[in-house]
């Protein structure tokens, strides 16, 4: 009989259980690509083993509900980032008016989200994949120098943003590979987005109002980016979301989940009012109707394929 | 039919495993070949995408050998995989016919545009 043969490192990280199970064929693949292809391209296949056993640790995988969910929330998470990055690089780009209020955005965070954006809707996925890498790792650095150069009040204006914006370059990186928004639904998805959300975004922060001064003043300013986002955000997303969820396996599950946090957030709790820029009932109001909307056109989808299946 | 097409990693390894079964080396060289090099599946996104085929019944297992004092696996479609993929390949040679019978019509007929 045969001595079992040592495990590739890599495959220490892997849960115990596909550890036990896969570990012996995925180190014969890795010593197979080494031997016929050579070391760079055992490394790069180590790289996919280690992000693969990462999303297996995290249940992220694509066998597994979170996978998927991460794998339908790209095509709303990337253009909703990229608009407003693009935004933000143009209200940094042209000179503030007195009334603007302090604006501290740091271009380098924002620099790379137009590309992850022009990559996924060219439907090239490893590509956006690298560029939101890049955007993870320009909003880290950001939020570095940012502590290190801003006032309190600059840095703690940037940070929320930053930090947003980290989190949606990592829902990127962390979609399954295998379940990419690439089919020309999910790129019709982000491109009708990222216009109905990125066209009143940029003619609202570059348009001069008198109301954007704000109370008791009479003078023209500029409207906050963000405080566009949070109006228009919840009114485009509303429609996309809740044909996603109505698709997804627990859709049903999700939408009822969303309506009653919807519900929740309206009166028991009271939390609208620590909403941001006062958006936080418009917010519970999109999302309890994004809930039912999805409620009813699961309904229907269940319906309409049941009754197909009856013939 | 599907409702929705076939992502394309999906679809290249049911490709892939269509003619024959195949071990996961020999799957990832077979998907850069269907794909005509346009497509290397790492050794992640291809047993993250076995593990969730498996689960839905669309592959399985066809036999377990040790070879040089390893476990490999042989994969396979299921009659479902099979029944999932003729579906999909279906769908697209019908958009395909289309696209090559517009492509070849007349420009100056009846129901061609002209400038």
């Amino acid at each position: 009989m045969s001595t079992p043969r040592k495990q590739h490192w890599t495959i220490r990280l892997y849960p115990p259980a596909y550890r036990r199970e896969y570990g012996d064929e995925i180190t014969g693949l890795i010593s197979q690509v080494r031997a016929d292809e050579g070391q760079r391209a055992s490394i790069l296949e180590q790289t996919a083993v280690l992000c693969h056993a990462l999303r297996l640790r995290t249940g992220t995988g694509s066998a597994q509900p979170a996978g998927r969910l991460l794998a339908g929330l790209a095509p709303l998470v990337i253009p909703v980032a990229s608009v407003l990055s693009l935004t933000l690089l143009v209200v940094w780009a042209i000179p503030p008016l007195p009334w603007d209020g302090r604006r501290a955005y740091a271009p380098l965070a924002y620099a790379v989200w137009p590309v992850v954006l022009i990559c996924a809707l060219a439907g090239r996925w490893t590509a956006t994949r690298i560029a939101a890498g890049g955007a993870l790792g320009s909003a880290l650095l950001s939020l570095l120098l940012a502590s290190w150069t801003a006032t309190a009040e600059g840095q703690e204006q940037n940070r929320a943003t930053l930090i947003g914006l980290a989190l949606a370059a990592l829902l990127v990186l962390a979609t399954p590979p295998d379940l990419p928004p690439t089919a020309a639904g999910a790129r019709r998805t982000m491109a009708l987005i990222a216009l109905a959300l990125g066209v009143p975004l940029l003619v609202g922060s570059v348009t001069v109002f008198e109301a954007a001064s704000g109370p008791y003043t009479s003078a023209e300013a500029r409207a906050d980016p963000l405080r566009l986002l949070f109006f228009f955000g919840p009114l485009v997303l509303a429609f996309p979301a809740a044909m996603a969820m109505a698709r997804s396996r627990g859709g049903l599950f999700l939408a009822a989940l969303l309506t009653a946090c919807a519900v929740l957030l309206f009166s028991p709790l009271g939390v609208p009012v620590e909403f941001p820029y006062d958006s936080g009932s418009l917010v519970a109001s999109m999302a309890f109707l994004t809930g039912t909307g999805a409620m009813v056109r699961y309904t229907v989808r269940k319906n309409r394929l049941a009754s197909a299946t009856e013939f | 039919m599907t409702e929705q097409p076939l992502r394309e990693p999906t679809l290249l390894l049911l490709t892939a495993l269509a003619d024959a079964p195949r071990h996961g080396y020999a799957l990832m060289k077979e998907i850069e070949k269907v794909s005509r090099g346009r497509v290397r599946m790492r050794a992640g996104t291809l047993y993250g995408a076995l593990d969730r085929l498996l689960k839905q019944g669309l592959v399985r297992v066809e036999r377990e050998e040790i070879v040089d004092s390893r476990m490999r696996r042989t994969y396979a479609l299921t009659n479902a995989g099979a029944g999932l993929l003729a579906e999909e390949a279906e769908r697209l040679r019908a958009t395909a016919d289309e696209a090559v019978r517009r492509l070849s019509a007349d420009p100056s007929g009846a129901d061609g545009v002209t400038a």
